[in-house]
């Protein structure tokens, strides 16, 4: 069942996805076409405004994808679990948990796919640039002269992709507790989602300064100095990440229970 | 209580400071069409949305096939919302394909013939139809569905009388008759002559169940005439 939720949420959010990745890898080519003239070479006024344009446009697109994908997320669990929608999706034999994960889910795996379609469209521009023999031998070169092709360095790198997928989750779920929140008033639902958020984020804040201002940091400096002590420096962070990654994983769970209890006792479709 | 679909026991429901339902009890067996029947306000929506687990009641049992309302119970009864659930960015299709990946009930051969019977296109954007193709979409999917407890809530409220016919004959036609269809309404004549059963609901009170045939013969009126006698004063 959760495969098909997540078969249904995919095939909604394409009708987004797909024109606004297509538009920026289009703004991309082209850019990687007109960006070494005027940024490299000697080009005429003319040539240097429009390539100056088209690389304001990829900015612009850039901003835009992150904005569309934010508004895109939210909209999708407001009203597809909180407004008419609901009494479609409530009333299929499946558990409110599911519901909430499969569209955190595929979220984030969109927000991954953008997170690489932009870095596709910045590549396209870089290897226009200086060519792709001198790009793979760069590449090449970075992980010949440095310890980046090490285990250490890859695991490293990998627990940062996991943190920044955790971390991610943590915010999208903070979000959805806040919709959750607000739509139990009886009026005014989204002014006080937006109240939720900022009281959940204020609520947060007070409880990491109580933590600082009280918290015994010598006794933690030591703590950590042990526990690193004899590692090398990936193996350092790779302590840090996964600390980071417990901190935002317990937070998860919070916003995710949270959220479920509201959606499973307290629903308040109008 | 073996031959119980639903079991409703001491079933209460407040909102804020208004009782929407005060200490309800009542059971349903198969095979029969009921009218839950009470003025707007009386918690006939409430008694329904509990039923098919988008409300939680305050206290009280609720056990419909054997199980509370979850997972299992969604999988038996259909529901027909008093408003309709579609996004404006979907078709009727992909909506035959939702129910046919989540509902093993679902009978797609027989929601297509009804719509190519009503000149629905299966391809048809949501937000291309009128109000009440969009009424008659959400009837042929809710009674496409060989449920064993159908919940439909004002099916025919704010239609004019050939749609009223239309609803009542798709209803009579499809459902499945080892269920039960629960239908609520305060617009009794339309719906009366298809009656088994009739729940009288009033102030979150059920005030009468009973069969419609034992009601005509012991207070020697029809239900219609009851009901407009009974809740002359609040109605």
């Amino acid at each position: 069942m959760f495969g098909k939720l997540c078969k249904y949420e995919w095939k909604y959010m394409m009708r987004f996805f797909l024109p606004m990745w297509g538009m920026l890898l289009v703004l991309g080519i082209i850019n990687a076409f007109s960006a070494p003239h005027w940024l490299f070479n000697y080009v005429s006024e003319g040539r240097e405004i429009a390539g100056g344009l088209l690389f304001f446009a990829l900015n612009m697109g850039f901003c835009a994808v992150i904005i569309v994908t934010m508004v895109v997320i939210i909209q999708r669990f407001y009203n597809g679990l909180l407004k008419d929608e609901g009494y479609l999706m409530f009333t299929l034999p499946v558990k409110s948990g599911m519901l909430i994960n499969s569209k955190l889910l595929v979220s984030l795996v969109l927000m991954f796919l953008t997170g690489v379609v932009c870095l596709a469209a910045i590549m396209a521009i870089v290897i226009s640039g200086i060519g792709w023999g001198d790009f793979w031998e760069g590449f090449v070169w970075i992980f010949r002269n440095s310890d980046l092709s090490g285990l250490e360095w890859t695991m490293m790198i990998l627990w940062l992709i996991v943190l920044i997928l955790v971390a991610s989750a943590s915010s999208l779920y903070k979000i959805y507790t806040a919709m959750a929140l607000g739509h139990l008033a009886k009026k005014h639902r989204v002014g006080w989602s937006v109240a939720a958020y900022l009281g959940i984020s204020f609520l947060g804040s007070a409880v990491s300064n109580i933590f600082m201002f009280n918290a015994d940091w010598d006794a933690i400096g030591d703590a950590l100095h042990r526990m690193v002590t004899g590692m090398s420096i990936p193996q350092s962070i790779v302590v840090m990440e996964l600390v980071a990654i417990a901190f935002y994983a317990v937070l998860s769970l919070i916003y995710f229970f949270i959220t479920r209890y509201i959606l499973e006792k307290r629903l308040n479709l109008e | 209580m073996s031959n119980e679909l639903v079991h409703i026991a001491n079933l209460n429901k407040n909102y804020s400071v208004v009782k929407a339902l005060d200490d309800v009890s009542l059971d349903l067996e198969p095979g029969h069409i009921i009218g839950l029947l009470g003025p707007n306000g009386s918690g006939k929506t409430t008694l329904i949305k509990i039923l098919n687990g988008l409300l939680r009641p305050d206290s009280g049992t609720v056990v419909i096939d054997g199980e509370a309302p979850g997972p299992h119970t969604k999988s038996v009864v259909s529901y027909l919302p008093d408003r309709p659930y579609f996004a404006d960015w979907m078709k009727i299709g992909n909506i035959f394909d939702l129910f046919e990946d989540f509902y093993t009930d679902f009978d797609r051969p027989r929601a297509e013939y009804m719509c190519q019977t009503l000149h629905i296109p299966i391809d048809m954007k949501m937000k291309n139809m009128s109000k009440g193709t969009k009424e008659k979409s959400q009837l042929i999917l809710t009674m496409s569905r060989k449920a064993k407890l159908y919940l439909l809530d004002e099916p025919i409220a704010g239609v004019d009388p050939a749609a009223r016919d239309f609803i009542m004959d798709t209803i009579l036609s499809n459902y499945n008759p080892e269920g039960s269809v629960l239908i609520s309404t305060h617009l009794i004549s339309d719906i009366e002559q298809v009656l088994d059963q009739a729940v009288f609901i009033r102030n979150g009170h059920v005030i009468l169940h009973d069969s419609t045939d034992n009601i005509r013969e012991r207070e020697g009126k029809s239900v219609d005439e009851l009901f407009r006698e009974m809740f002359r004063m609040t109605y």
